[in-house]
């Protein structure tokens, strides 16, 4: 029984540190620009499956990890400079707007590689289990993904809270306008942050797509996950992403075990306790 | 009044689809009908109260699910309908919370609850058949009467939705419709003025689902079959499209928008594999060069200004 439990609190963790990657860089965007992307889903599986391919190719999962963020990052760019900066901050247009491109994505990703689930090779240094204390058993492969996910939360918390760039950000967040007239570069603020954004989406794409596989529909099941996280921790706030995911990905996994067929309200339920008590979710300022 | 001749002309002009005699267009019309009534709610929260809501394809979903189990469990249509209605309501009620939110916070949210009734869909199988669905759903009939072939059906549904934009558009004209547009415009000062704003946000998001609802058991009964792909997300998210599309704040709008969707799913979809991509070039296109949607590019049909 302590076993079960240990198990799904280690799937409950490894979820969780998947969903920041992606939730991360969403509530960044958001927080930084005001732009909501709800293409996030759609770079997660194309990231997945390029990078997927590369690990074919190569053999290198390491390798494949990087090419599906950074093609990634070379999609948004190309998206949000051409699409998104048109929709001039009306969140109506730019939700319809990246859903279209989700459409677009899902379907290209659908014709290339088919519809039947696909899984990202896990390389050899990551097979196996390791064994914990208490004589927990528990795949290597996602054991080390919660140790990734730590590993990305505490530098991109360092990044945000310690450094002058973080500062700029969190200026940035704050008051767009002031921190552009003290004389900073926003625009490039803005690309280098959005950048970020799209690599930890699409390098998520091959992590996830390693354990939870890649598939049709798989763009929407991950972004309505990412959401509850970012509604959960608070639009614009990387502590609430943290929050977040751990509360969603504990719930899920223990929801999934305890009782299969009501994992969609004890996911849903609570949020919307919170959202009666505070709308704004737990770190999030009101809007 | 003139709005008025003009719908009684597109109602009048729909009553012939059935005397083509091809049953392929007598059902893509009622799928419009049905489809463009769900966008007319979406349409209503989004014109009228200035919020988005991405889970009304949910109200439309438990309405078309109550509806076939309880058809196919052997109610009358009299007593099936009112439950579908109420469930739907009752959903609303419990969505309602999300008013509390505005702007994006909204738009997420009412996503998010929208999906928790598809997780619902799928996972309660013993309810609603999982990935199966419900069969065999009769014709609605009260008393013993009702439509018996398709055409019959047609002419129930067309009254209906009908029946419905005449409602809709006494709501939206009523002093109700009114404090609603000044929500929308100017809410702290509608608060100042010592309007209850966040009550009256909450009715017209109970009003949304209702409509939604309506649209969810006509869609039950002119489909037969009740599955998850009702409760997908996509329902919302290309309702929302539909009244976008159509020209939010008009009462043909959103039925224009159906038109132009639905002909996509249905026609566009058996001749190209892929279509979903040409979807999502018409949600691209509707943002950049139709904000206004088809309405507003015509500008011959008034706006349903009250």
């Amino acid at each position: 029984m302590t076993h079960s439990i240990a198990l799904q609190f280690l799937n409950g963790l490894s979820l969780a540190a998947l969903l920041f990657l992606l939730a991360s860089g969403f509530t960044l965007t958001f927080g930084l620009a005001r732009v909501v992307n709800m293409a996030h889903g759609a770079y997660y599986l194309i990231g997945g499956y390029l990078g997927l391919q590369v690990v074919v190719w190569t053999g290198s999962f390491s390798l494949g990890v990087v090419a599906g963020g950074l093609s990634v990052v070379a999609i948004n760019f190309a998206v949000d400079r051409t699409l998104i900066t048109r929709t001039k901050g009306d969140p109506l247009l730019q939700v319809l707007l990246t859903i279209g491109i989700t459409y677009v994505i899902a379907e290209t990703a659908l014709l290339i590689w088919g519809g039947d689930p696909m899984r990202v090779p896990q390389p050899d240094w990551a097979r196996g289990p390791v064994v914990l204390p208490g004589d927990v058993f528990y795949p290597r492969y996602r054991f080390l993904l919660i140790v990734l996910g730590l590993a990305v939360a505490a530098l991109l918390w360092a990044l945000y809270r310690l450094t002058p760039m973080g500062a700029i950000v969190r200026a940035g967040v704050d008051d767009r306008e002031m921190t552009e007239a003290l004389g900073v570069n926003i625009t490039l603020l803005f690309t280098l942050v959005f950048a970020l954004a799209a690599f930890l989406a699409g390098a998520s794409g091959v992590l996830g797509g390693a354990f939870l596989t890649l598939y049709p529909h798989a763009e929407w099941d991950i972004l309505i996950l990412a959401l509850v996280v970012v509604i959960i921790g608070g639009l614009g706030s990387i502590e609430g992403a943290m929050a977040g995911s751990l509360f969603v990905g504990l719930i899920d996994s223990f929801g999934r075990w305890l009782l299969p067929e009501a994992a969609g309200f004890m996911l849903f339920g609570p949020m919307a306790v919170l959202l009666l008590l505070r709308p704004q979710g737990l770190f999030g300022r009101a809007h | 009044m003139g709005r008025l001749i003009l719908l009684a002309a597109i109602a009048l002009a729909l009553a012939t689809v059935p005397m083509l005699g091809n049953p392929f267009w007598v059902g893509l019309t009622m799928q419009v009908l049905v489809f463009g009534l769900l966008a007319v709610s979406v349409d209503f929260m989004i014109r009228q109260v200035g919020l988005f809501p991405l889970c009304n394809g949910a109200f439309f979903a438990v309405a078309a699910y109550t509806v076939a189990m309880l058809e196919t469990g052997g109610w009358p249509t009299v007593a099936a309908v009112p439950a579908a209605i109420a469930a739907a309501a009752l959903m609303g009620m419990a969505f309602g919370i999300s008013v509390r939110t505005g702007g994006v916070y909204f738009i997420l949210i009412t996503l998010a609850f929208g999906q928790m009734a598809l997780s619902v869909a799928t996972s309660w199988t013993a309810l609603t058949g999982g990935d199966n669905g419900i069969t065999n759903i009769p014709y609605p009939a009260v008393a013993g009467v009702g439509p018996t072939d398709l055409s019959q059906m047609f002419f129930v549904v067309l009254a209906l939705v009908g029946l419905m934009v005449l409602v809709y558009a006494r709501i939206i004209t009523s002093q109700f419709g009114l404090t609603l547009n000044g929500i929308r415009d100017a809410e702290t000062r509608m608060v100042a003025l010592g309007y209850r704003t966040v009550t009256r946000k909450y009715v017209a998001f109970v009003i949304s689902s209702v409509f939604a609802g309506v649209a969810g058991v006509l869609y039950a009964y002119t489909n037969q079959f009740v599955s998850p792909a009702a409760a997908s997300l996509l329902v919302s998210v290309e309702a929302g499209l539909m009244a976008i599309l159509g020209g939010s704040g008009t009462v043909i709008g959103p039925f224009l928008g159906a038109t132009v969707i639905m002909g996509i799913r249905n026609i566009v979809s058996a001749m190209v594999p892929g279509w979903p991509i040409l979807m999502g070039l018409v949600f691209i296109a509707v943002v950049l060069f139709l904000p206004r949607g088809l309405v507003g590019l015509t500008g011959r049909i008034k706006r349903a200004r009250p």
